[in-house]
């Protein structure tokens, strides 16, 4: 259920994060309550009240009183932004890294992007 | 109203012994409380004497800011049970004693004892003289459950249930709380499986209060470093070192060093694994044998 | 919820006085049926020297002991559990010695009453008895005044020894010692040796003694019981029953 890698309301907070950028989720849409999380996870309230506070408090959530938790408008143009940014930290570093290890060059690397990539874009 | 628990203090000497020793500890209300603890650090009598169970040889324990012992509002509130529950004779039957049960307290839910009952498989014709060890525990729960004291403490009593009945209480404990909040201290060594219901931790070892913190922080507050040796040692060379093993040239570091984002990400990019400390391994490294130290 | 709603604070003493003195009435008639067919046995065999009924005044005792020690074993520690306060448990337990004793009294007396009846309408030869101050079960009053104030003292010489064996397993049996000697004073100062507990009395003679001088010792020994027993129980600790 949970990965050893992570605090667990980190997980939740990204997994909330992934179904914004995915789409799962919409703008002003509301999201599970802190119960229905907690109840699903077995987990303490508290601690997925602490992963929604950190993402009101990134902009990603508001809070309507008494209501709930929804997606905030400017989400998923500001989880895009955030995730570009660390793209080639996060990813192509790692990439390389791994292309470098099987004795990829560069070259090779980027024909394969090519290749695969026109089958992904769908 | 939310029932603080405050405890000022407290001391409980035996003829040849000190059980605990100036244990200072504030239990905010409607919080589920993890209490951990080797076995003998104190556990039990602790909550015995919050429970007012116990008379504490020095200090004394508040609840809402009223002493507790003896004091029948304070105590009426509280609820503790033990590995075995409290209970009539062996001859008498299960269903008479929730029902004195329920003629004492109050607040007792029936259709919160029912469900339990059910779910755990309990019998209430059965004779208590005849009911198994894992059974009687399943009756300390329902319990401690369907009496909704504003205060329920249980003092390592599910541990006699097997693993799906264990999983029953944890979930009845999370659904109950969040529909009607009440303070819970659950002590425990069974600690993985009991970690996330946590909001906050304390930690007694050896009589004395070691540590107190939210459960989330404690978990944040340590991390496993893993990799090869040279870059593991660079990395954690500021940090505390609480546990280390190798295998060839790579390398396992607990270490107490803040499990933020940029630490790992830097240790992440220099081709280390970084991951969370379990709950069980912090505790089994605060209390073990090089903990005992100052 | 409010102290004075609390079925705590009242309840304890009325739930067990209901149970045992239904309990107790259901009993007292075979009891009673068993004296009447023992005496007119002993009748039709020999002569009738003595009131059965006395020896069945005996088995009352023990039952009263035996409930007494039931209640502080059992529902001591479950009214703690249950969030109850030593204070009330003790005030509780008071009040049911108390009734429980005036109960056990009541069947008693009507049960020597009756044998008088009895006794009177078969033609059985009239039973002495061993007690100080009555002879016959006609003497309602001075019946029922001595087995209320030897039952209350029954019943808390053996709280004070249960609470004290409570809490200490050990130097708790002093609390054991002292309940014994109770009893034996307060039987010495009614009766006259029959019953063995009382056999202080053959030494001490009662002529002088009025009842009320009975009485007023009895009712001090269940003072001094009483005192004694809050003293003891006051700080207890509940114990785990994992460990009894």
């Amino acid at each position: 259920m949970f990965d050893e890698d992570k605090p667990i309301y980190r997980q939740i907070a990204e997994g909330i994060e992934r179904d914004i950028l995915t789409g799962v989720l919409d703008a002003d849409e509301k999201v599970m309550s802190t119960n229905e999380y907690a109840a699903f996870y077995r987990i303490n309230p508290a601690t997925v009240g602490k992963a929604f506070q950190q993402l009101v408090d990134r902009g990603v959530l508001y809070k309507r009183r008494g209501i709930g938790m929804f997606v905030d408008a400017g989400a998923l143009e500001l989880l895009r932004k955030e995730h570009r940014r660390r793209f080639p930290a996060d990813i192509i570093g790692p990439l390389l890294a791994e292309a470098r290890a099987i004795g990829l060059s560069v070259g090779e690397v980027i024909e394969e992007i090519e290749r695969i990539a026109p089958k992904e874009i769908q | 109203m939310s029932m603080d628990i405050q405890v000022s203090s407290v001391g409980v000497e035996f003829s040849d012994t000190v059980a605990l020793d100036g244990i200072d500890l504030s239990l905010a209300g409607d919080r589920i409380h993890g209490l951990l603890g080797r076995n003998g650090a104190g556990k039990s009598t602790l909550l015995s004497v919050m429970a007012g169970f116990r008379k504490p040889t020095a200090g004394e324990v508040f609840l809402d800011g009223m002493p507790v012992f003896e004091n029948p509002n304070a105590m009426s509130q509280m609820c503790l049970i033990r590995e075995v529950p409290d209970t009539l004779d062996a001859s008498e039957k299960v269903s008479e004693t929730l029902a004195l049960t329920r003629r004492m307290r109050p607040s007792w839910d029936e259709t919160l004892a029912r469900d339990l009952l059910d779910r755990l498989d309990l019998d209430t014709g059965k004779k208590l003289g005849s009911l198994s060890r894992g059974k009687r525990a399943a009756l300390g729960v329902v319990i401690g459950m369907a009496t909704r004291a504003p205060v329920t403490m249980f003092d390592e009593s599910y541990l006699g249930l097997d693993a799906p009945s264990r999983y029953v209480f944890y979930g009845a404990v999370l659904a109950d709380f969040m529909e009607r909040p009440r303070t819970f201290v659950i002590s425990t060594h069974l600690i993985e499986e009991v970690a996330s219901l946590f909001e906050e931790v304390t930690i007694i070892h050896r009589g004395r209060l070691l540590l107190q913190e939210s459960a989330d922080e404690l978990t944040e507050s340590g991390a496993e470093v893993v990799g090869p040796a040279d870059i593991v040692d660079r990395f954690v060379a500021d940090h505390t070192i609480l546990a280390s093993r190798s295998l060839g040239s790579t390398k396992a570091v607990t270490t107490t060093a803040p499990l933020d984002e940029t630490w790992r990400r830097s240790a992440r990019e220099g081709g280390l694994e970084v991951r969370p400390v379990p709950l069980q391994d912090l505790f089994i490294h605060l209390t073990g044998r090089g903990a005992d130290d100052g | 919820m409010t102290a004075s709603n609390d079925p705590r604070q009242w309840g304890l003493a009325g739930y067990l006085l209901s149970g045992f003195s239904a309990f107790a009435g259901l009993m007292a008639v075979p009891l009673f049926l068993v004296t009447m067919a023992i005496a007119f046995l002993i009748d039709r065999i020999g002569t009738l020297e003595q009131s059965i009924w006395e020896w069945a005044s005996l088995l009352v005792r023990f039952y009263a002991l035996a409930i007494v020690l039931h209640v502080v074993k059992t529902h001591f520690p479950l009214h703690l559990a249950h969030g109850g306060t030593r204070r009330q448990f003790l005030g509780q337990l008071t009040l049911f010695v108390v009734a429980h004793g005036a109960v056990l009294a009541g069947l008693t007396t009507l049960g020597f009453w009756l044998e008088s009846m009895v006794s009177n309408l078969a033609g059985w030869s009239t039973p002495t008895s061993s007690y100080a101050y009555f002879d016959s079960g006609t003497d309602v009053v001075a019946v029922a005044s001595t087995f209320m104030v030897l039952f209350v003292v029954w019943g808390a010489a053996t709280a004070l020894g249960a609470v004290s064996r409570y809490r200490h397993r050990d130097a708790g049996g002093l609390g054991v010692v002292a309940g014994v000697l109770m009893v034996m004073a307060v039987e010495s100062s009614f009766g006259d040796g029959f019953l063995f507990l009382g056999f202080i009395g053959r030494f001490v003679t009662l002529d002088q003694w009025s009842i009320g001088v009975s009485v007023a010792i009895g009712v001090a020994l269940a003072l001094l019981a009483t005192f004694v027993t809050w003293l003891v129980g006051r700080n207890l600790n509940v114990k785990n029953p994992a460990e009894m």
